[in-house]
């Protein structure tokens, strides 16, 4: 076990999904990590379906199961000057502070950055925003399908004669969560060689801005601007595309075939000798002759089932993959041979199954930590007491008072 | 050049494409030495690749991708390559590569063979399926990888197929993670003085961002894919109406919409101003307008369609509503405000291009350790092999162009 980060302690105050996943990242390496949580309610994604086994449950939603493993939760009001003072007390003993707020948030509870870093020299004050804590935009409304379509994402997924079409899942708060991730260790290393912190700005809409279709570069070098349905979608049988076998769906590609013509290699594979007609040999053309060429694949595909012909397809050098569900996903032998999943020990609901790191270091996976999400406050006692000392009549005059 | 967090390390990459490129684009533009290593004669294969054949044939993504790098040539296949090898890895601190999972072992150089030679190494392999597991020897590209973590299963509209998340969603992502387990590994070899080996199967990677789903069926055995999931644009949770995109006035132009507190649905009608279809008291609460989302649907785009994208979103941002364009490439590089006013879209130099420059995204991270500098532009083949191999490993000049002749740079 390396435990990488567990000389490291990170304080997230943010609330919902972005700043959840970046200390869920950092967190899941060891890091010690206070998630500081308003009174009452919490986090807002405990209020959030899918719930687990049952009906609505603070503790049970599996949005904040997820994005919150190896943390350690406390609950805290930072609207009131007790809360302030006691983040305070925190900040002194953090590397990293991680917030999601709107920018002027915590300047507006006199914990802005200048502050935090007077209390702090060496502290990393990470800052997660829709749209960065500069600019015209900075307190304009968002939501992830917003962030989607001014990001540029969105204009590039879904079918080419219908709507744009989002990602599922709070996939920018991901994608910002990580980038956020990147930028704190960053950070940390130069904070371990120079002794100085910083304040880290990260735009949830510039990290949808690189993530594919439709980038700058391809515009700005060669006038691409990018169409939906062109690659990935309905046009491209033989690139990306879903297609329908007995029991499923595959996914085709003309990667792979180790310098031999794709179409070739997949005229021989399918015993299809029409895809040998020059006409699909290039993307263009098979993008113009899509409809043709999609019947003749999938009336093969008809014969087959998904798992046996990725299979058949992969031994053969062909690149595929099958559109698997959760299920599949869960069940799938490569991944349980790999080790990627953890299995963690909820105290409600019993052994949660969660994905790893994203890789594996050393052939293990490296998430070192063994705490599934942390119910709410479930940590007060320890935190409040050994970390900053207060008495236990104290503490309970602080929950009694809603500061705690 | 000021202090950045990478300064001081050295990264060999051996990577091509576009995930393993997109990590070592970061770690160079976070201020790593990053040193391209390239065939002779192959190169890495998107130096060919074009998105226009009439437009620098050779350049383009190579271009986006490979920036703050330095470029060698070298043959691995040769007992002299090698040894160059050999002598570079001593003076290296990340070895990192993208090739299918047998290839550094079949040249002699898997982690025990890179450890052989600097103990400290860390050593980042970055093939689709890892290097463990029944699918070792399958190879990968982004949508394969896409479909097999279920990520294409749980995108789409109701009773629809799947769709797709694009073609190269996770070669990008696992770039990302590539940079983010080489940050790691460093902080900790400067800790401990230990190296380590990664070993990124962009698979794995892709499946970290399910981990909702994989919850979700793991405790409640129930299908993803039901009535009225995957929920397209709509917005099961947390639940929201109207919250889609629509159509507006122009070809292809839309709005992304998102209203969901009956708080947000007030604010939303006075931007309405003379409509009168949103007094429809069965849209007064959320689960009003969950009910009648079709017709609701309709009524927002009658309402945007007469309008332009930038129009809808002044007007709904003005009343407090979250709602943003649908922007397309030439938008974000030329148009956006926000991308302008942040400094993200910055000019790259590249001599074959109108004007010496061209556009593109910067790294989506702004602090004082990561200065906006101006980056250097992407290597030639074989374009720093004085540099390298001269100044760094010390070799004469004359030995330098005999290996070149040689084949072996």
């Amino acid at each position: 076990m390396l435990g990488i980060l567990d000389d490291v302690r990170l304080i997230e105050l943010s609330h919902h999904l972005t700043g959840a996943f970046c200390a869920k990242l950092l967190a899941d390496q060891g890091a010690d990590t206070i998630k500081v949580e308003p009174p009452g309610r919490g986090d807002a994604a405990r209020h959030e379906p899918p719930f687990l086994a049952g009906p609505p449950h603070p503790n049970q939603s599996s949005q904040f199961l997820a994005f919150n493993t190896n943390k350690r939760s406390i609950t805290l009001n930072l609207e009131t000057r007790t809360g302030q003072r006691l983040l305070q007390g925190l900040v002194r003993a953090a590397d990293v502070i991680i917030d999601s707020f709107a920018p002027g948030y915590l300047e507006s509870l006199g914990l802005g950055y200048e502050t935090l870093h007077q209390v702090n020299p060496r502290l990393i004050l990470t800052s997660i925003t829709p749209f960065g804590q500069t600019g015209p935009y900075r307190h304009y409304l968002s939501s992830d399908l917003v962030e989607q379509a001014l990001g540029g994402a969105l204009i590039g997924f879904g079918d080419a004669d219908k709507e744009p079409m989002a990602l599922p899942q709070n996939q920018t708060a991901i994608t910002a969560g990580r980038n956020a991730a990147i930028a704190t260790m960053a950070a940390l290393l130069y904070q371990r060689a120079t002794g100085e912190g910083q304040h880290i700005d990260v735009s949830i809409m510039e990290a949808v801005v690189q993530t594919p279709p439709g980038h700058i570069h391809q515009y700005s070098f060669a006038g691409n601007n990018v169409a939906r349905g062109a690659a990935g979608g309905q046009r491209s049988v033989m690139d990306g595309m879903h297609l329908e076998t007995q029991d499923g769906y595959v996914t085709l590609t003309t990667a792979g075939t180790g310098g031999a013509d794709a179409m070739d290699a997949w005229a021989d594979f399918l015993e299809l000798p029409e895809l040998k007609d020059p006409k699909f040999k290039s993307r263009q053309g098979r993008t113009r002759h899509w409809e043709e060429l999609r019947e003749l694949v999938v009336g093969r595909l008809r014969r087959w089932k998904s798992h046996e012909f990725f299979k058949a397809a992969m031994e053969r050098r062909l690149v595929v993959g099958v559109v698997q569900s959760p299920a599949e996903v869960v069940d799938c032998p490569h991944l349980a041979e790999r080790g990627s999943f953890m299995a963690l020990d909820h105290p409600d609901l019993g052994i949660l199954n969660y994905p790893g790191a994203g890789f594996l270091a050393d052939g293990e996976n490296p998430v070192t930590g063994s705490r599934p999400a942390p119910r709410l406050g479930e940590h007060n006692r320890e935190i409040y007491t050994e970390l900053l000392g207060l008495s236990q009549h104290e503490l309970a005059q602080l929950t009694a008072a809603g500061v705690i | 050049m000021s202090r950045l967090p990478l300064s001081g390390v050295r990264v060999l990459d051996l990577t091509w494409v576009v995930s393993g490129p997109q990590a070592t684009r970061l770690l160079a533009d976070l201020g790593a030495e990053v040193i391209k290593i390239e065939g002779r004669n192959r190169g890495d294969q998107v130096r060919r690749m074009t998105f226009n054949p009439r437009v620098f044939a050779t350049r383009g993504m190579f271009v986006y991708f490979n920036r703050n790098k330095l470029g060698v040539s070298l043959n691995l296949a040769t007992p002299e390559g090698k040894e160059v090898f050999r002598q570079l890895v001593t003076l290296s601190d990340v070895v990192i590569e993208n090739f299918s999972a047998h290839v550094m072992e079949r040249w002699g150089f898997d982690y025990a063979g890179l450890q052989a030679i600097n103990p400290a190494i860390i050593y980042v392999s970055m093939p689709g399926f890892g290097h463990s597991g029944p699918n070792v020897d399958y190879q990968s590209n982004g949508p394969t990888i896409q479909a097999l973590s279920g990520q294409t299963f749980a995108c789409g509209f109701p009773d629809m197929p799947p769709a797709g998340w694009g073609y190269s969603y996770m070669d990008h992502t696992a770039g990302y993670y590539g940079a983010m387990a080489v940050l790691q590994a460093v902080y900790y070899r400067n800790r401990t003085g230990l190296g380590q080996f990664i070993d990124l199967a962009q698979l794995e990677t892709a499946c970290s961002l399910m981990g909702v789903y994989i919850l979700d069926y793991t405790v409640n055995s129930r299908s993803l894919r039901r009535p009225g999931m995957p929920a397209g644009n709509r917005s099961t949770h947390p639940a929201a109406a109207p919250h889609g995109v629509y159509r507006c006035q122009g070809e292809d132009r839309w709005v992304a919409i998102a209203v969901s507190t009956d708080e947000e649905w007030q604010r939303f009608r006075t931007a309405l101003a003379d409509e009168v279809w949103h007094q429809d008291p069965s849209f007064a609460t959320l689960w009003g307008r969950l009910q009648h989302q079709d017709a609701l649907d309709r009524h927002v785009e009658s309402w945007t369609s007469r309008r332009t994208q930038q129009e809808v979103m002044r007007l709904l941002q003005a009343a407090g509503v979250a709602a943003g364009m649908v922007q397309d490439p030439a938008q974000r590089a030329e148009e956006d405000p926000q991308l302008q006013a942040r400094g993200h879209i910055v000019d790259l130099r590249m001599e074959e291009a109108e004007g010496g420059r061209v556009r593109v995204d910067s790294l989506p991270m702004t602090a004082a350790a990561l200065p906006h500098q101006e980056y250097r532009p992407a290597p030639d083949l074989g374009q720093h092999n004085g540099d390298i191999y001269g100044q760094l490993l010390g070799m004469a000049a004359g030995e330098v162009d005999d290996y070149v002749k040689q084949g072996i740079f």
